[in-house]
């Protein structure tokens, strides 16, 4: 199991929710809501892990691994998840105030994200189209 | 922390919705895409995609999140 080999608990645990949201799902267990909050609460944890291991330090070519891995599977299942409440004609209204469209504005978070931190860009590229925009050097 | 003040407002933007509840996102995205936008027009940059926008300011964004949380911190410090 790639949780049992991460070095950090950060990563072990957004793997391990990860892992128990698919199970979840196979089991049909809980329905499409309690699916849609098990989702935002696992990206929580991401957030906290991208930010111990990716911004309060320098990461290591195991943290970016993770971040990328963890990140490719969350925007799986909010995909996922956008096209199930798609095809079911939306979402009820719900105590937490979910749409449907918030459900593609986190997609589309997400989908930043990965640009944000696995991007093609070379950092030379970067640095001169944001002196383009803000006319002066990127801090 | 960025220094020119529309990048200012879509870094807080962009941190505004990845810190919101999830029933806000739509309207944090909204936001967001509204201000990359004025960005790049006004930089004479349309042909630059938003995403293109959001990797270009990578580096930006994670200075500003790390001073967000840290006087988040201190504040939560002080306060108990």
């Amino acid at each position: 199991m790639i949780a049992a080999e991460m070095e950090s608990p950060r990563w072990q645990a957004v793997g391990l929710v990860l892992e128990q949201n698919a199970r979840d799902l196979q089991a049909r267990r809980y329905g499409r809501l309690p699916e849609i909050v098990s989702w935002f609460k696992a990206i929580d944890l991401f957030r906290q892990a991208e930010l111990e291991r990716m911004i309060e330090r320098k990461p290591a070519p195991v943290d970016k691994r993770y971040h990328k891995t963890w990140l490719a599977a969350l925007i799986a299942e909010g995909e996922r998840l956008v096209t199930e409440v798609r095809r079911s004609g939306g979402l009820p209204r719900n105590t937490a105030g979910i749409k449907l469209s918030d459900l593609e504005a986190t997609v589309e978070e997400l989908y930043d994200t990965h640009a944000e931190w696995h991007g093609s860009l070379r950092p030379e590229r970067r640095a001169a189209i944001f002196r383009q925009l803000f006319d002066g050097p990127e801090s | 922390m960025a220094r020119n003040p529309e990048l200012e407002a879509i870094l807080q933007a962009r941190y505004d919705l990845e810190t919101c509840e999830p029933g806000q996102k739509a309207e944090c995205r909204a936001c967001l895409d509204a201000l990359i936008l004025a960005a790049l027009t006004k930089a004479g940059k349309k042909d630059l995609s938003p995403r293109a926008f959001i990797e270009v300011t990578a580096a930006a964004y994670q200075e500003f999140k790390l001073a967000r949380k840290r006087e988040e911190r201190a504040r939560l410090s002080r306060t108990r």
